[in-house]
Order: C-alpha cells, then structure tokens, then sequence
C-alpha cells in the first residue's frame, strides 16, 4: 500500500512540474507566447509545435519584447524625467518637434511647420487630422491645455512652460507663442519629452490616471504590471508614421546585465538595453544576434574644481599639464573596451555649432617637464567619481596614467547622486579637487553650456565662474545669424578647453543595444531616450 | 499562553520604531539627495526647493522623521518618491510573490535538508555523513547571486528547460526558489543532523529498539520528533533569511517582489519606499519568530506545560 501511495506521489509531482513547464507559455502570453517557435526556449514548448504562434499573417514576429534595466513607473509624461519612462512614452505620446535620429535635425513632430517672426514671437501649424488614441482629433486646444495648464503645474515641465508669456490660438491648427525672453532655438523646447501633447477632452472624459497615457503615438497602452512588464499594443488610427508590422511592443524590466544577455541568447526577448561590454563580442559575433551602437551624446570627462584655492587644480599650468598627460585612447580601452570616440572638445559631436578643435593632444614629454617644473613629484591629489562601471575604470586608469609622473591620485567612489550633490555644492569647501563625471545635453548647442559651464548654472561640476564665458553663452543664445553664431560658439569651445582648461573632455562613449538578428526599426538615442516606435522582426 | 503572545506584540512597537528609526536616518546619511535624480537637469532652485516641499523633504531631519513617524502611527506609510504611489499599496502588490518565493525555497531546503541530515545521523562517519558535510558547508559558502546565475546557465541557457527571469507563472518560480532553497538548505541539514545525532543514541531509542520497534519507526516517530524543536527554531531563521536572500535573488531573476523593489528604493534614495519595506520586512520576520515559538508548544508538550503555568 505504502508504495502505491509513493507510487502514486512521485507521479503527481511529475505531473505538476511538467504543467509548470507549460502552464507559464500557456497564461503568460504577454511574455512569451509569442516567442517564435525556430527558435524559442524548449520552454514554451507548445509552441515548437505550431509554428505560426506568435507571428502575423504577413510573416512578421507578432510581439516584440524588449528587455530593460530599470523599472518603469510612471506613464505620465510630465511626471518623469526618467529615460525607461520616457523610451515607453516616446511610443504613446509624440512632442511638437523631435529630433530626427537619421539627420540629427530638430524637425516637426505634431507640428508641420514653424515661424519665428523674432526670438519672442513664434507661430507654429499642427499636422492636420492626427488622431489621439481616444479616437479625438488634435487642435490647438491641447496644445494650449498641455502647455499652459498642466504644464506649469509639474516640477519637470514648469520651467518650460514659464518660458512662454502668451499662448493666441489663431485657429484649430495655428498657435502663437509670445516668449518672456528671446530665444532663437525655441523650437528646441517642444522637443523635450517631458512635453508630450496630452488631450484635453481625454482629460475631461476619465480620470486622470486614465487621461495621461492618451497620446497620439502608434502604440497605446494595453497592460501595466508595476515591476515586472509594461504591454503596447498597436494603434491602428496613427496617421504620423508607418504603422509596423508588430502588434505589440512589451518592455520586460531585467536588472542584471547577464540575465538580460542571457534572455536575448534564449529567445525570451528580442532586445536588450545596456548590454555589458563584456557580452559585445558574443553579441557580434553570434550569428543570431546583433549588436546596434551609435555614438552618445554623453561627454565624458575629468573636471577640475576651479574654486578650490588650496588645491593645485587651480593652477592653468598644472591643469594643461594634466591634459597633455592623459592618453585618451588608452583610457577609452580601459573603460569602454574601445566602444567610444576620443572628445577633444567639450562640445558634443552632434549639436549644433561643433567645431573641430585642438583642444589640448596627449604630450607626455611636455607634461613631465610642466609637472618638474611644478615640483608635484609625490603630490596627492583627491579624485570623486561615481560607482558606474566606465566611471571607476576611468579613474583607476587615470591613477595608473598620472603615477608615471609622480602624481597619486586618490579615488573617492560614490553613488551618482552624491556625486551630483559634491560636484555642484560650494567648490571652496567641497574639498574636491578632481572629479570624472559626464553631461548628456539636450538638442541645442546653449545646453551645452547653460548647466555645466554658466557661472549659475544647476550642473557648474567644474565652477567656472568667468564673466566673458557667461557673456558668450548669452551671445551664442541670443545671435540670430548663424555664421556669427558658430563664430561664438567656436571661440567658446576653444576658451573653454584649451585655454581655460576647465576640464579635460575624453569620449562620448557608443550606445549600445543588443538584438536578435533581423530585428529593425531600433533606434538610438544619444540622449538614451532610444526609440522602438517602429521595431519588428521579419521571421524566416 | 495569551498572556505571552500579547507581551511578545509589545515588545514589537519598540523593535519596529528603532528599526524605521535607525533607516530613516541611514538613508539620511548616506550621501546623495533623492530630488537631484527627480529633478530635470536644468532645473532651478526654485523648482528643486517646489519638489522637496512636494516630497516632504523640507525641514531638519528630525522634523522630517517626526512627520513620518506621526503618519506611520496613523496606518500611512507615506508615498513613493519614484512610483509616487502609497508605499503600502506598492508593498502589498509584490507582497505575494515574495511569499510565494520565501515558502517554495523553504519548501526545496525541507526537501533536500531533512533526508540528507537524517541519512548523515543514521549512517553517522559513512561516505553519506562526509557527503553531506561537504554538500552543505558548499551550500553555505556559495554566494547566491553565483549560483542562480550558474542555474540560468544550465538550465535556461544550455538546457532550455525553464526561462531566465520574470515572474508570471509557477515555471518562472523554480529556478529562484531552487537557488534560494539551496542556500537555506545546508544550514538546516547542519541543524537537522546534529539534532538527529544528539537524540540517536539516547536510551529511550534504545529502549525502543529493544522492544522490536522497526528502525523506521525508531527513527521517524521518536528520534525525528525530538529533534525538530531544534529545527522548528532554524526553520523560523530560515524564513528570516528566505526574505533577506530574496534581495539579490529576486534582482538576478527579475523577480518582482519586495527584495528587488527595496534594492530600486535604496538604489533611488526612496526613503519612504526603503523604511516601508524594511518596516513591513521586519514585522513580518517578528510575526515569524512568534508563530515559531507558538509551534514550539505543539511540537513539546513541555513548552506547552510551561506557557500554560
């Protein structure tokens, strides 16, 4: 008896582990059913079987997943300023202009075109019959309800919205905007993501937490698991792109580097963001998998506390010392496996009014005799960084290079927001002398410096504090013609970097995505906000 | 007993405040501000000043834990800096899944640590006992993160059996539950197999023997029952060490429960996020401990006899 019964207990743990083997595939569609079956995990093993599950009738791969870092938290535009957040809401909603990935142009999104009749009256036209997902047609009024109502009232778009002192609806498709001050790049504003256009009667019709995610973008939200899977499915009615083949686009949240590698090998995913620079080789060299980089927008770089009086940093000839003591490739191997361009400017590559410039070449031989003459032999000096990976790598690279010449340097590592938080309090009691840290700007060349560089500005890492460097910002921000504009911008660069020497700029490290073979439509973004509007995948 | 159980809740209060106590002011401490990462880059003063008196982050931090002590007392956790939604709400969410880990890992250590500490006792210094030394000292040493990666290897990568990550249905479950059983696991053979071997060679097994009761029987129905108090008390730690393993099992795994989303709160400064979980994770353990105790009376007749004098 006692056997039967053993007998018959062994059999029914056989049973249920082999219906969690299936029960998984089976009620988790949005995960894994429609997996491909060439190639999907033995897992999902009822789809090896069928091998039409999980693709469309004209042969595509019927959901894409996309696996990411973070969490997403926030559907609401407005709410966030947080990069998971806004590659989703980069697929719901759409802004007045964006930048086109191809060009790298600020071009009209819902917006067909534009007038500045001077840097403080602007008048733009909407594209005319673009749908919300709510099936409204989008006019002017949300417009000016996006812009003047909601927007003043969050944290991440007031200082947007403040900008405009009149909003004038002309008719349903025309605005014009009187400005508080004149800016010739305002067109660059509405690029913001934060600045998605909501609906006005969507607000008016649901509740709020419904309201904000109405937007006009090809996919619209079909599920939201907090932590675990955010699930599109595809608007139909979007007349402002191609709508793609896939009919829905899930966003899995995978913290760990390896898991998520792991998941695009397996089949589980089809994309991955961030992956490791340890797993570039896997993912180039794997025949069914790719890896897509382009160079960032992120400017790498070691800054120097120009207030700290005590400190040698101070010094112009140590600083240029420093940089010719650098060598940058080297460096870029260290931390990035070679995956960056060396900078030699501040400005970043692909912002407007980049010009090629010196800045300051490696030169060992003049920055040994510049650190004799300096007498810095066994001089220590204090370096903060934060924990990121590149970042600590950066900084033991930086020691290794810098104790050639006698230097020691001691590295402090952080959590990025403490670094943020040393970086911009009072430089004359900080205590840092170097820090290596990066700055992602926005689309416009004035937010390369209007943070980081401006004597007041939030992001001073380095404290310049110089009022002929604050007047050319104002200048370049403020000159209508573009010639004298890149004058200004030139001269800026070149004081900045090889005269002032506030920083030493080393890379803008590549982005990279990890993806099955045959995936397209991924973009991405230097400013991280990657797109996957128009991803799909074409099955064998 | 009654009289126990409600002085054993009291002794609670103090416990629970130190410990939000003692997080709040961590989180405090630790460098870095929560509204540098909340606030856009470009942000102005004004606005970071608009957002800190938003989130409450307005004031000394005395008054700040005043304030979220007060809350706390009136049943409100406060608000997540990040998912801006209530702490309780976002806890009581993901509160199943940890669960059901906690217990699935709990359940593979029974499976795996009860028979082989018995087997080590019953063949005491035999190549069993040697195996199970080893097998549980590995156990204990391997850190978890390894292991649960070195098992997404094998059996998603190389094998395809089970998926790498997420957390939607049981077959997602195994593979953590497995990893985090494992490392509970050689704890408990430990315990189970000196408590087996303290009773083994007592004299009413012998005895018993000696009256012509089978050997299963002598083993199952007296040894066993005396060494489970022992056990009991690991197995209530174990649960403990189930909710604090959980914290990198549950990030490697992408398993959405409280360890991971304690890990995205201190990771983000979310002070409310990380003192609320902390708050409930260690209420929960206390609760644990006092249903432990309370099974004591039901395993030994003599703790019974005790609590009802």
């Amino acid at each position: 008896m006692k056997k039967v019964i053993a007998s018959l207990l062994a059999l029914s743990m056989v049973v249920s582990l082999a219906a969690c083997g299936s029960s998984g595939s089976g009620s988790s569609g949005a995960a894994t059913g429609s997996a491909p079956a060439a190639d999907a995990p033995a897992a999902s093993g009822s789809e090896a079987a069928a091998p039409a599950a999980g693709a469309t009738a004209d042969g595509y791969k019927s959901e894409i997943i996309i696996a990411m870092a973070d969490e997403f938290t926030e559907p609401d535009p407005m709410e966030t300023t947080a990069e998971t957040n806004q590659i989703v809401q980069d697929c719901t909603h759409d802004l007045l202009t964006d930048t086109n990935l191809e060009t790298m142009q600020n071009e009209g999104e819902l917006v067909d075109h534009w007038e500045m009749t001077d840097p403080t009256h602007w008048t733009f036209v909407l594209k005319e019959g673009v749908k919300f997902h709510d099936g409204t047609i989008l006019d002017t009024d949300d417009v000016e309800f996006t812009l003047m109502e909601r927007a003043p009232k969050h944290a991440a778009t007031a200082a947007y919205a403040e900008k405009i002192k009149t909003f004038t609806k002309v008719d349903d498709l025309t605005f014009e905007v009187e400005l508080v001050n004149g800016d010739v790049d305002f067109n660059y504003t509405f690029a913001a993501n934060s600045l998605a256009i909501l609906s006005k009667e969507a607000f008016d019709s649901m509740p709020e937490e419904d309201a904000v995610k109405i937007g006009t973008g090809p996919w619209m939200y079909e599920e939201i698991v907090p932590g675990d899977h955010v699930t599109l499915k595809r608007f139909d009615d979007c007349t402002l792109y191609d709508v793609p083949h896939t009919e829905k686009l899930t966003f899995r949240m995978i913290p760990e580097a390896s898991a998520r590698m792991i998941a695009l090998e397996n089949g589980e995913v089809d994309v991955i963001m961030s992956p490791s620079a340890t797993d570039y080789d896997r993912l180039e060299n794997d025949e069914n998998l790719e890896l897509v980089t382009e160079v960032g927008r992120g400017q790498h770089f070691v800054g120097f506390n120009l207030k700290n009086a005590d400190s040698i940093v101070s010094n112009p000839e140590f600083r240029r010392a420093v940089a010719q003591a650098i060598d940058k490739e080297e460096m870029i191997i260290a931390a990035w496996d070679g995956y960056a361009e060396a900078s030699t400017n501040w400005h970043c590559r692909d912002v407007e009014y980049y010009s090629e410039i010196d800045g300051i070449p490696y030169d060992p031989e003049a920055a040994q005799a510049a650190f004799d003459k300096l007498g810095v032999d066994g001089m220590t000096i204090k370096l903060v960084t934060s924990d990121a990976d590149h970042r600590q790598k950066m900084a033991t690279n930086l020691q290794s290079q810098l104790s050639k010449y006698g230097l020691d340097i001691q590295i402090e590592t952080m959590q990025n927001s403490a670094l943020t938080e040393l970086n911009t309090s009072d430089g004359t009691t900080s205590g840092v002398e170097l820090t290596i840290t990066s700055w992602t700007p926005g689309k416009n060349a004035d937010y390369m410096y209007r943070n980081p560089i401006y004597s007041s500005g939030g992001r001073n890492y380095c404290h310049v504090d110089d009022p002929e460097i604050d007047a050319l910002i104002d200048e370049g921000a403020a000159e209508v013609d573009t010639a004298k504009r890149q004058e200004i911008y030139t001269t800026l660069q070149k004081k900045l970097v090889e005269d002032m020497v506030a920083m030493v700029p080393i890379a803008q490290a590549t982005l990279t995505l990890g993806t099955r073979a045959g995936v397209t439509g991924c973009k991405l973004h230097p400013g991280l906000v990657h797109q996957f509007k128009e991803a799909e995948l074409k099955l064998n | 007993m009654t009289r126990y159980i409600v002085r054993r809740l009291l002794l609670m209060i103090p416990v629970l405040i130190c410990v939000t106590f003692v997080v709040y002011f961590l989180m405090d401490l630790a460098p870095g501000d929560v509204i540098s990462q909340l606030a856009p880059a470009d942000a102005t003063p004004q606005q970071i000043e608009m957002l800190r008196e938003e989130y409450g982050l307005n004031g000394t931090i005395i008054e700040r834990y005043g304030r979220y002590l007060w809350r706390l007392l009136h049943g409100d956790m406060g608000t997540s800096f990040f998912l801006k939604r209530p702490v309780f709400s976002v806890f009581l969410e993901r509160l199943p899944n940890t669960l059901m880990l906690a217990f699935a890992s709990i359940l593979v250590a029974i499976l795996i640590s009860l028979p082989l500490g018995i087997a080590a006792a019953t063949h005491h210094r035999s190549w069993l006992d040697g195996f199970s030394v080893v097998l549980s000292m590995l156990s204990v040493s391997m850190p978890a993160f390894w292991l649960g990666l070195l098992l997404i290897f094998i059996f998603s990568l190389h094998w395809k059996i089970f998926p790498s990550g997420g957390s939607e249905g049981l077959k997602y479950l195994i593979l953590p539950a497995l990893t985090l059983g494992t490392e509970q696991a050689g704890n408990l053979t430990r315990i189970t197999r000196s408590s087996m071997l303290d009773v083994i060679h007592q004299d009413y097994l012998r005895t018993a023997r000696a009256k012509g009761v089978s050997e299963k029987k002598v083993i199952r129905h007296h040894a066993l029952r005396n060494a489970l108090i022992p056990i009991i008390t690991v197995l209530g730690s174990t649960l403990g060490n189930a909710f604090g393993g959980a914290v990198a099992i549950e990030t490697v795994f992408a398993w959405n429960g409280i360890g991971r989303l304690t890990v995205m709160a201190i990771n983000n400064r979310d002070m409310t996020l990380a003192t609320g979980c902390i708050f409930m994770f260690t209420l929960m353990l206390n609760m644990t401990l006092l249903v432990v105790d309370i099974a004591y009376a039901y395993v030994d007749p003599r703790v019974k006899a005790r609590y009802s004098k």
